[in-house]
């Protein structure tokens, strides 16, 4: 079927041509949907305003760049241009990095973030194909002679003999120059096997190469030798301050509430800034534009329920998920066999909740409102019935984002995001020492950071794009804020150490083709940090290029420079999220960072291969000084206790996976090391970072086992798998002792007189290097779906061997111990999705 | 009296290490570890002090942490030697108190070498002996203002200054089992109390005792490169006993080094055992090398009252 456009210009009238593949007959596989724009939108004043400053302010902010083009070699011009969206034809959600290819001109383009392309294409018949990964190929033949808009719908093949996983597309992998880039969607997720059956984002990203973790089980990861605060952890566009519950146990990412996950560690987009090595890009949901659909989880730790659905139809949508634990009633029950429910109060709880609105307002114009809370609360209740031996703490955390955001086609040619957001952290901690409250010690953390940014997404000549924006941020961090009230003393301190910032940041970048085999990125990202009275000004240029050697093996190399203004105190090495975030301060540098990577990659039908070297350096990194946890005061400015030094980290990565098939997954290895330095730490002298670990091997596999239809049901197996195996975690261990000298005017004093007698023989930090880590894990899925309604039932087993690894080694007397937190854990989990 | 010698992080981390023992109460196991058996050093510790005839520097070996024995095995047949601005001075005797001696007054400003041969190792350190500290030490009229320290810093080198008091006290006598004795015993100030800005705060709490704000563990420390003026004055009220002797100090790089990285990790060590999730061991500074421990000097003024 042929599709005539002759007398259709986008920018006259308007079409929004919608396919849908779910065909209600054989001739009718094709469904066209025309939207006349007409002069309603036309003469808008917004469109003609959006016109204008296109014209007039477009060509000034972007002339260097366009001196940057003609250093690229311009390809022919196009007659038209073809853009629109490509959506889930089930839920009405964008795909973001679905491609379109145009195979008789070989030429493409890739969906944007928000699942909009846009296409230069010549006057004529054109062949489009468009494809997303686990999605059915879309192929049509269209006459085109002038600007189209164009929707496609492409349809999910979950339910179909063949198993293919979403992962980075070719064009990301082997074409893009784009490099260190990996892509997981819920699915992915939920296929991992994971502790209590929970499924968790920040666990399975731990399986990719270049991520190595803390402590097991834990969710704090560190990038290429960066530290946990040094990726920038996102959803729905907005940075979130905390992203663990349970201590750092399980992350604050719901996983029936996430659509998609990114993780870029090599080359950085510019439109990402403000870490110093990676980022975690998490979006969310967005709501079933077609029908109401939801899910319900159990695991033995948390249930979970998510609801989505029309408000409107193909306009309006919403989605909400919502997650507890019940580990306060296992708390308590525990408590009650120990015989101690009377006499002390133990509880501990954690709820999260997502939501999300999605009101697409016109073909041009969506707007989206996401919202996210997530809140810990820890507290202990001790207490006879007699005032006096009353004690009460409570300690609890909680996250709050809002973000309200707007997708604007202004052009075939200009897409644009415009977003507004709010995050904020807040740690409270707080003593009673009286039933009425009359004797209360309260001290808290807070962080509230607002932001607006607008994002443009440009496609002026065929395979050129050119991507630039604008964030301005106001941050407020309030460190450790004390205040102690009793019937006779008040006083409240630091609460005149609070740090106002300002943030006014630009990037720019463009995206071409160089040579017919070589395809390049240049950008940059500049602003200015305003705090306390002073101004870091930066600029951070990146660049990457990629070499196509054949259709299935390109190479790429390059460069990011990056800039983190604010940082996370951690006071111990355990990677337990203590989340005291500070920022850069008159006295306090922002850290600066260079990413250097260069790499090869493959690709085949069902294989992808890739090898990536990186080489990191790091300056104006912050840690606390040796002993703080010690000598930290209340009352002490956090500033009189860091140092700021050096990092350094370097590596190889190696990854294959399969992305298709019964048998799917990765195999991922890690050789790296990495370092830091610091004046005043280990006298100067560098020492092993706390997550440095020189070789990671991690399997992840998922076996389709089998997919039966019987009556109305289809019934399926998968049965996954995961190994790790890593070098040992780093700790500060004595190992020898050794007789000391009294300090002057202390000998025969009786202060610790025997402490001071010996000295523990640590030559080094980080001197000691923990046995290997390695553990499998192992889940069988069952999956039963009859009518559109699913249920799963999900048996699993973590640490299958019941491998003791070493959490943490302390002395007692003259013997060492070990803490081990995860035995042999099995557990069953229950989903039911209609 | 409030005094808050916590803080919220080690509060939080009490909580979190009580939910961790609830949740893996039987995942605490005993283990044997590789600590570098056969890897034990030499041990040097001399600090020299001009006001002493005497150098006495003991010479050990380290021993596994697991090791339960309460002695360090002693060095006896090394050949250690001093010297004097590169001129040797002597060999230290050995004695059968297990320590090495060396009839001598070190003089301030000089520099010393310590060598100690033991068979086919030598292992050795240097100090450079801090010039006299011109000052003086008063008592204030208020008992409650305490003492002051005025002392000119010494511009042509980089000093480390530590303030302290010795004095006596009735304490138990642990040697007497059966009866409760008490005796007089010397001890250094468990805490001082001072307002002065520019002291060095890895030592210090945050009190209210009158009209001091601050308390330090045994001493004031503080280095002349913040110093704003060459004349300085330290008010401090030290809790030490009775008859009280005020010292000042003024050591070379190195003990300071050692005195301090040792006195961070004494306030560390409390949490080994009772919270070892958030024991973060500090290295103890060594300048010996080809082994461990300590050779320094420092100078000093005193005044008992």
């Amino acid at each position: 079927m042929m599709f005539n456009f002759d007398d259709t210009k986008w920018t006259d009238i308007g079409f929004f041509f919608c396919y849908t593949p779910a065909s209600q007959s054989p001739g009718e596989r094709i469904r066209a949907v025309v939207f006349p724009v007409g002069s309603h939108y036309k003469n808008s004043w917004l469109i003609q305003i959006g016109r204008r400053r296109i014209n007039h302010y477009l060509e000034f902010i972007f002339i260097i760049f366009f001196s940057l083009v003609s250093l690229f070699h311009l390809s022919a011009q196009s007659t038209a241009t073809i853009s629109g969206y490509v959506t889930d034809a089930a839920t009405g959600e964008r795909l973001a990095g679905a491609t379109v290819y145009l195979p008789e001109h070989e030429r493409g383009a890739a969906c944007n973030d928000y699942g909009f392309f846009s296409l230069g294409v010549p006057a004529g018949k054109v062949n489009f194909v468009f494809r997303f990964v686990g999605y059915e190929p879309w192929q049509k033949t269209f006459t085109i002679k002038n600007d189209t808009l164009l929707n496609v719908r492409l349809e999910s093949r979950n339910i179909v003999k063949e198993v293919e996983v979403v992962a980075i597309s070719k064009e990301d992998f082997l074409h893009s120059p784009a490099m260190g880039t990996h892509r997981l969607n819920a699915q992915q997720i939920e296929q991992i096997p994971a502790v209590l059956g929970e499924p968790d984002l920040l666990k399975a990203i731990q399986l990719l190469p270049g991520v190595s973790f803390a402590t097991e089980g834990s969710t704090g990861f560190s990038v290429r030798g960066g530290s946990p605060d040094q990726t920038l952890i996102r959803l729905d566009g907005v940075p979130v301050y905390n992203v663990n519950h349970l201590w750092g146990f399980m992350s604050a990412f719901n996983n029936d509430a996430i659509q998609d996950t990114r993780l870029y560690k090599g080359n950085l987009p510019a439109r990402y800034g403000g870490r110093l090595s990676s980022v975690l890009d998490v979006s969310m949901k967005e709501g079933n534009l077609h029908k109401q659909t939801g899910t319900f989880s159990l695991s033995p730790i948390a249930g979970r329920f998510t609801l989505e659905g029309p408000v409107v139809k193909e306009k309006v949508s919403f989605m909400v998920s919502a997650r507890r634990t019940w580990i306060d009633a296992l708390v308590l029950a525990a408590l009650k066999l120990e015989g101690q429910e009377d006499e002390q109060v133990l509880t501990y709880g954690f709820w999260d909740i997502n939501a999300k609105t999605n009101w697409v307002v016109n073909p041009r114009n969506r707007i989206y409102l996401s919202f996210y809370t997530g809140y810990d609360a820890f507290n202990v209740e001790d207490s006879d019935d007699r005032y006096e031996d009353y004690a009460k703490f409570s300690y609890n955390w909680q996250n709050l984002t809002t973000v309200l955001r707007w997708n604007h086609i202004f052009s075939p040619l200009l897409f644009a995001n415009f977003s507004a957001y709010n995050s904020r952290f807040r740690q409270l901690y707080l003593n009673e020492f009286d039933k009425k409250g009359n004797e209360v010690y309260k001290g808290y953390n807070n962080l509230n950071d607002m932001t607006t940014k607008g994002d443009f997404d440009w496609f002026p000549v065929t395979n050129k794009t050119f991507r630039f924006g604008y964030e301005f941020s106001l941050q407020q961090f309030n460190p450790e804020i004390i205040s102690y009230r009793s019937d006779s003393t008040f006083f409240k301190l630091n609460s005149d150490v609070f740090t106002r910032n300002f943030i006014s940041e630009i990037y720019a970048e463009v995206e071409s083709d160089i040579t017919e085999r070589t395809k390049g990125i240049i950008g940059f990202r500049a602003g200015n940090l305003t705090t306390g009275g002073k101004n870091y000004l930066s600029l951070r240029p990146r660049a990457s290029v990629r070499y196509l050697f054949t259709e299935q093996v390109s190479g790429k190399v390059s460069w990011s420079r990056m800039k983190q203004f604010l940082h996370q105190l951690q006071n111990t090495t355990l990677g337990i999220p203590t989340e005291l975030w500070v920022s850069s301060t008159r006295n306090i540098k922002p850290g600066t960072s260079d990413l250097f990577s260069a790499g090869m990659f493959w690709n085949n039908t069902s294989y992808k291969f890739s090898a990536e070297a990186f080489y990191t350096v790091m300056k104006d990194v912050v840690q606390y000084k040796e002993g703080t946890l010690a000598v930290k005061e209340r009352g002490d400015s956090w500033e009189e206790h860091v140092e700021q030094g050096r990092g350094k980290s370097y590596g190889l990565e190696l990854m294959s996976e399969k992305t298709t098939g019964n048998l799917t997954g990765w195999i991922a290895y890690t050789l790296s090391k990495s370092s830091r330095q610091f004046n005043e730490i280990n006298f100067g002298r560098p020492f092993p970072y706390t997550y440095d670990r020189r070789h990671q091997l991690n399997i992840n596999t998922n076996w389709n086992l089998s997919v039966k239809q019987k009556k109305d049901k289809t019934i399926t197996k998968d049965l996954s798998a995961t190994f790790s195996y890593a070098s040992g975690r780093y700790m500060t261990l004595a190992e020898q002792e050794y007789q000391a000298i009294p300090l002057p005017l202390m000998e025969g004093s009786r202060y610790n007189a025997e402490w001071f007698a010996r000295r523990s023989l640590i030559n080094s930090v980080n001197n000691y290097q923990m046995p290997d880590f390695h553990h499998l894990n192992l889940s069988y899925r069952v999956e039963r779906e009859s009518k559109g309604k699913i249920n799963s039932w999900n048996f699993s087993v973590y640490n299958v061997y019941n491998r003791l690894n070493p959490w943490y080694y302390y002395k007692k007397g003259d013997q060492m111990k070990q803490i081990t937190l995860f035995p042999v854990i099995p557990s069953i989990s229950f989903s039911y999705k209609w | 009296m409030l005094s808050y010698k916590s803080s919220i992080l080690t509060d939080v981390l009490l909580i979190f290490y009580v939910f961790i023992v609830i949740a893996i109460s039987g995942c605490i196991q005993d283990v044997e570890l590789d600590l570098s058996d056969k890897n034990h050093e030499y041990v040097l510790n001399c600090i020299l002090n001009t006001q002493t005839d005497t150098i006495t520097a003991i010479l050990t070996k380290t021993k596994n942490i697991t090791d339960g024995s309460k002695s360090f095995e002693s060095v006896k047949n090394a050949e250690i030697v001093l010297y004097e601005n590169d001129e040797r001075l002597g060999s230290f005797s050995f004695s059968g108190s297990d320590n090495y001696f060396l009839t001598h007054k070190p003089k301030p400003g000089s520099t010393y070498r310590l060598e100690a041969k033991i068979e086919n190792n030598k292992i050795w350190g240097e100090t450079i002996v801090p010039k006299t500290v011109k000052g003086n030490i008063e008592k204030l009229p208020s008992s409650m203002e305490g003492y002051q320290v005025y002392f000119e810093d010494n511009k042509d080198e980089d000093n480390f200054y530590w303030v302290s008091a010795t004095g006596y006290e009735q304490m138990p006598d642990t040697t007497q089992k059966d009866t409760f004795v008490l005796h007089t015993q010397k001890n250094i100030a468990g805490i001082i109390l001072s307002n002065f800005e520019y002291a060095d705060d890895f030592n210090r709490y945050i009190g209210d005792h009158g009209i001091y704000k601050f308390e330090y563990d045994y001493y004031i420390r503080f280095s002349d490169s913040q110093l704003p003026d060459s004349i300085i004055h330290v008010k401090f009220r030290p809790f030490a006993g009775s008859s009280p002797e005020i010292f000042f100090l003024s050591t070379d790089y190195h003990l300071d080094k050692y005195m301090k990285s040792s006195l961070m990790m004494e306030r560390m060590e409390i949490y080994a055992e009772d919270m070892p999730i958030i024991y973060a061991p500090v290295p103890i500074y060594s300048n010996i090398h080809g082994g461990t421990g300590i050779f320094g000097s420092f100078t000093s003024i005193s005044k008992e009252f």
